[in-house]
């Protein structure tokens, strides 16, 4: 999830909410798109009719893979009321519940999975988050986690005006270390950061260049400091998939 | 959707068809990464006119953007 301060006088906007932007990815604004969320859920064996709770759903997609092609029952969970409406449109069948990361509106031992894709780093508070994720999962669930990481000995990107998981991206270090606070067991973990490339090549193919790509969010001098920054400390990007411990409550 | 687009009228036909190439939306496999880009093609054989400005204008930003160069 990206956003945006289109002035400095007006709240951030979602990157993720513009539309134009979801054609890129085939109706996800993240690498991988909805290919990268059908290998992660076919890779996590969750058996059909297992109750899937999807933190930070944005528009749905996931959502209504989960619903249509593997035959869970998932619940979606998003900040944005736009976000679930257009979520809902997507998935009739499906949950939706307005609420954050970092205090998930449900009881404990809710759901045999959780899902989020791209929205971790962006939630403000990780260890938090994570905690929150373990709580509704039930012994022995699973956690399906994709997000963009910081690569070692680089900065954190710094731009002004700009309000999004690459500005937020944390090192590795400090999503593992929250993971095992949680009380998660690490089962899997792969580094796709060639995806976040090919997501910036698709969108050179589609809108000419990066920076005329941030151009149409933002001024051609941000756009210009977006992409130094970005070319000097590209980000990464992993998928992961934990269980909660058959022992912890 | 795309603000950028490679499809322009072109005098290029197909030598093997003798078609004249009509725009398609094509798969571009470049460097273990797959892309969807608009081109001019033969809308017989599928054969695709790669135009200079592409191959080395976009596939050079894209090359340097994949090799982390």
């Amino acid at each position: 999830m990206i956003a945006i301060n289109i002035s400095s006088s007006q709240p951030p906007i979602p990157l993720y909410e513009q539309d134009e932007l979801h054609q890129v990815t085939g109706g996800t604004l993240r690498p991988g798109g909805i290919a990268l969320t059908t290998e992660l859920l076919t890779f996590s064996n969750l058996p059909p009719g297992s109750a899937v709770l999807d933190v930070g759903c944005g528009p749905g997609h996931t959502v209504a893979l989960m619903a249509s092609s593997f035959g869970l029952q998932p619940t979606g969970l998003d900040p944005s009321a736009d976000m679930l409406a257009k979520a809902a449109r997507h998935a009739p069948t499906a949950s939706f519940l307005q609420g954050k990361a970092t205090a998930i509106p449900c009881s404990n031992n809710s759901f045999d999975g959780v899902i989020s894709e791209c929205v971790l780093s962006l939630t403000g508070d990780i260890r938090a988050s994570l905690r929150e994720m373990y709580r509704v999962l039930r012994p022995g669930g699973l956690l399906l986690l994709t997000d963009i990481y910081r690569k070692p000995s680089q900065p954190q990107v710094d731009l002004p005006g700009l309000k999004s998981c690459i500005t937020h991206a944390l090192p590795l270090e400090d999503m593992e270390e929250g993971l095992f606070q949680a009380g998660f067991t690490l089962l899997s973990f792969r580094d796709r950061s060639d995806l976040l490339k090919q997501l910036a090549g698709q969108i050179i193919f589609t809108y000419s260049s990066l920076e005329k790509f941030w151009q149409l969010f933002m001024g051609e001098n941000a756009a210009r400091q977006t992409c130094c920054a970005l070319f000097a400390a590209p980000p990464g990007y992993y998928v992961l998939i934990a269980q909660k411990g058959a022992y912890h409550g | 959707m795309s603000t950028f687009s490679f499809i322009e009228a072109t005098s290029w036909q197909c030598a093997q068809c003798h078609q004249p190439l009509q725009p398609a939306k094509v798969n571009v496999s470049y460097l273990n990464s797959v892309f969807n880009v608009e081109l001019m093609a033969c809308p017989q054989c599928g054969f695709i006119l790669v135009p200079e400005h592409l191959a080395v204008g976009k596939m050079l930003e894209v090359e340097q953007l994949l090799e982390d160069k």
